[in-house]
């Protein structure tokens, strides 16, 4: 084998990392790499799991939002005085509309 | 040296295998590095998407920020039958049937039930169920129908969403308010300020996940969407329903009334309160047309005001100069001239003839002081503002014109037509904003519609503050004098019907008659058209409303008139603005009339009832250091609210105590009206959340 071909082999092969202990020697630096790419993923599984708990939270906030629009428009359009003179009449109410307004009283 | 030799038989044995591991592997780096560094078009579309992020359109409120328009979420709803287990389908389509029809309205449970099976027959996989769109409400209770609760994938429900305008208050100031399609035509505020309530969109871009769920990519920028201003209106919702409802109660008298158009203005601002637009459309009235801005037309009598307005500011009559309307027809240039009272008024001072509207009497005045000096009366008009562009908030303003002496369009009974109120055009609004600025002293307003833009936020973006069109139309004597002379037609002229002991009402009646398409004002059979109007304002000694109510009749050998037909309506949205007006009535004297040391109020927030017991003239009840309070007579008590324990809360209103009960988690019913007056459990009794509490209301008082 040419020493080319060797070197080939020993640096490509991984042979670099496995003779006279390459591994463990430098277990530290292969442990701190491992770390990082576990952190890595981790953040990101971590960033996907927010957006996607955002996404849902956006989701609730606009049904929510029109679930009041639609009870408030409900309640704007009953709060209308002829809606209440009809639902008065419905009930058999004798309230009257007053001719004059309420007076101001100074103490 | 051993060791080598063995790696040099394993690479030789195993060269290939390694090769193509080491190809696979730079491969794999290279598509990390193509995907970490290349633009999007390497990556499949399918995984990523640019998602619209819609702008709020912003709602258009009224002036106490009520919501006269805004956008919400509406639902089609659509069924897959492809999907839906036949065994389920045979089970429970008559629930579902029943349940769509209870919702729905349109058709019985059995048509609905036959159309279902009809759909599932042909297997129908986009099928349209509802005859309307639905709201969020009406969608989660059509959620937990039989079939559709089953979701998608197994119940075959499709929603599509889609954002509507929605009107709460139905039709209400429509016309005003107007709207815009997709094609940007449109009317009203929605149209004339599309751009500002539009607001624009902005995007972002999404990917998918493991899973199918779509999340926005981090390292993409976003572009955020701008929200549309809310517009806040001068519109008095108060004012406008009463505006409405007494001009369609009015129009519905006859069948002879095609429309009619009721405005009121604030006098100090020119603050438009209401505008109502009423036009039949097969035998029903909708704001389907603008009358008010819309429409020039002659207005009549109303305009004798700017004629006395012209006669007092030259300086030609005083109102109780004499005038002589004779005992019939005046005949002029060949043309005879007649008052409402066929035979004749006799003779009148000039105030009398403006609370009687004679046509004789106002077009002598006009000959005879003006018949060599056209151009001074024309101009006189000119002067008053009556025919100025307006320039107001939303489109469709008509022109409004006056003919000058030089025109075509002049002949000799053009100047006795303008002395009662013909020969110039005006729309509705004009007419008003005249009457608005004599009632406010001369001082002309410009009438208007918008208020303020507000952000989503509800911060002010922007102010419209009223803006003066003259600060003086005509001299201080002038507008005292005419102020009395518009007294008097309500209260001894062709407006007596409604003078009020309760306030009093100043204005003019106007009964025209309108120019037919074929020319003159009245056809060869007899028949004309009819524009009946009465316009004012009060309260007489400090005007603070201005308001004019016209009424278009069909063609008709009747006649309508103002004092009649529009003053009725005047009279109907008055009262119900005066009703909310206390400060117009004077203050009374309670001084020594009170009886209870504290007020007697019902119980509920400690910090609101301070509100409320510090405008009032009683001792302050001591709340210090209290949440909630209970009030029974003179006892004031702090609540305590302690978990299971029921929270006392006698004599509050039904929104409190449901607040406080709810809060804690409890099940609540209730029965009657007025305050609580009795409470089960009993206040203080040990509950636990699933205890149902009952709650009885009543108008007695608290014994």
């Amino acid at each position: 084998m040419s020493k080319r071909r060797y070197l080939g082999a020993y640096i490509f092969g991984g042979q670099i990392l496995l003779i006279n202990g390459g591994l463990i020697r430098r277990w530290k630096v292969i442990l701190y790499v491992f770390v990082l790419i576990l952190c890595y993923i981790s953040i990101h599984f971590l960033v996907a799991d927010t957006l996607t708990t955002r996404v849902r939270n956006d989701k609730i906030i606009t049904n929510l939002n029109a679930e009041y629009t639609g009870k408030h428009a409900r309640l704007l359009f009953i709060s209308k005085r002829q809606e209440i003179d009809k639902r008065l009449k419905k009930m058999g109410s004798d309230l009257i509309a007053p001719d004059n307004p309420p007076k101001l009283t100074k103490f | 040296m051993s060791d080598t030799r063995n790696i040099g038989i394993i690479v030789r044995h195993f060269k290939w295998i390694f090769y193509l591991f080491f190809l696979i592997g730079m491969m794999a780096i290279g598509k990390i590095i193509q995907v970490q560094c290349s633009e999007d078009k390497a990556i499949p579309d399918s995984n990523y998407k640019s998602v619209p992020i819609k702008a709020i359109r912003g709602s258009i409120l009224a002036s106490d920020g009520r919501t006269l328009a805004t956008s919400m979420p509406y639902y089609e709803i659509r069924m897959d039958f492809g999907v839906i287990n036949d065994s389920i389908f045979n089970a429970d389509a008559p629930a579902l049937a029943e349940s769509l029809s209870s919702m729905f309205k349109n058709k019985s449970a059995k048509a609905y039930l036959y159309q279902l099976r009809k759909y599932k027959k042909a297997n129908k996989r986009y099928q349209l169920i509802a005859n309307r769109t639905i709201d969020y409400v009406e969608l989660e209770k059509l959620k937990k129908f039989p079939i559709l609760k089953l979701g998608q994938f197994k119940g075959g429900l499709i929603v599509i969403r889609e954002n509507k305008r929605t009107y709460p208050y139905g039709g209400l100031a429509y016309r005003t308010i107007g709207y815009v399609n997709n094609n940007g035509v449109g009317v009203g505020i929605e149209k004339s300020y599309d751009y500002i309530l539009k607001g624009k969109d902005g995007s972002q871009k999404m990917i998918r996940k493991l899973g199918g769920e779509w999340i926005p990519v981090t390292s993409e920028k976003v572009i955020p969407a701008v929200n549309g201003f809310n517009i806040k209106t001068t519109i008095d919702i108060n004012i406008q329903e009463a505006a409405e409802t007494a001009l369609r109660e009015q129009l519905k008298q006859s069948d002879l009334l095609k429309g009619g158009t009721a405005i009121v203005m604030e006098v100090k601002t020119g603050a438009i309160k209401a505008i109502s637009n009423m036009q039949k459309n097969n035998g029903r009235f909708d704001e389907t047309y603008n009358y008010a801005i819309g429409d020039a037309t002659e207005p009549g009598s109303t305009l004798k005001l700017a004629t006395l307005v012209c006669l007092l500011e030259d300086g030609y009559v005083s109102l109780n100069d004499s005038i002589d309307a004779g005992h019939g027809p005046w005949r002029y240039a060949g043309r005879n001239i007649t008052d409402s009272h066929a035979a004749g008024f006799g003779k009148l001072t000039v105030k009398g003839a403006f609370e009687k509207s004679s046509n004789i009497c106002f077009a002598k005045l006009a000959t005879k002081y003006y018949a060599n000096q056209e151009d001074k009366f024309v101009s006189r008009f000119h002067e008053l503002k009556i025919c100025d562009k307006l320039n107001l908030d939303i489109d469709g303003e008509a022109r409004a014109t006056i003919y000058s002496p030089e025109s075509k369009m002049w002949s000799k009974l053009s100047l006795p037509m303008m002395g009662f109120g013909y020969g110039v055009l005006i729309t509705p609004m004009h007419t008003l904003n005249f009457y608005n600025a004599i009632a406010n002293n001369g001082k002309m307003m410009k009438p208007h519609f918008i208020e303020q833009f507000i952000n989503q936020d509800g911060t002010v973006e922007k102010n419209f503050p009223p803006q003066t069109i003259s600060g003086s139309i005509c001299s201080k004597h002038t507008v005292r004098e005419v102020k009395k002379a518009l007294r008097g037609v309500v209260a001894e002229g062709t407006a007596k019907s409604i003078n009020d002991e309760r306030y009093q009402i100043s204005g003019k009646t106007g009964t025209a008659q309108m120019a037919l398409k074929e020319g003159g004002y009245i056809d060869r059979f007899g028949y004309k058209k009819h524009q009946a109007s009465f316009v004012g304002f009060f309260p007489s000694d400090n005007p603070q409303y201005s308001c004019i109510v016209v009424m278009y009749s069909s063609k008709t050998r009747g006649n309508f008139y103002g004092g009649s037909w529009a003053a009725p309506v005047f009279k109907k949205i008055s009262d119900i603005i005066y009703i909310n007006h206390p400060e117009w009535n004077e203050v009374e004297d309670g001084a020594g009339k009170l009886t209870k040391d504290y007020p007697d109020v019902a119980g509920g927030r400690a910090k609101e009832l301070n509100i409320v017991a510090s405008n009032l003239p009683m001792k302050r009840p001591d709340i210090n250091g209290k949440a909630w309070i209970s009030i029974n007579k003179d006892t004031i008590q702090g609540i305590s609210i302690e978990s299971n324990r029921m929270p006392n809360v006698l004599n509050m209103g039904l929104k409190d105590a449901l607040y406080i009960l709810e809060n804690e988690g409890y099940s609540v019913s209730s029965s009657g009206v007025g305050r609580i007056v009795k409470q089960y459990p009993e206040p203080g009794a040990v509950t636990n959340k699933n205890t149902k509490i009952i709650l009885e209301l009543s108008d007695n008082e608290l014994k």
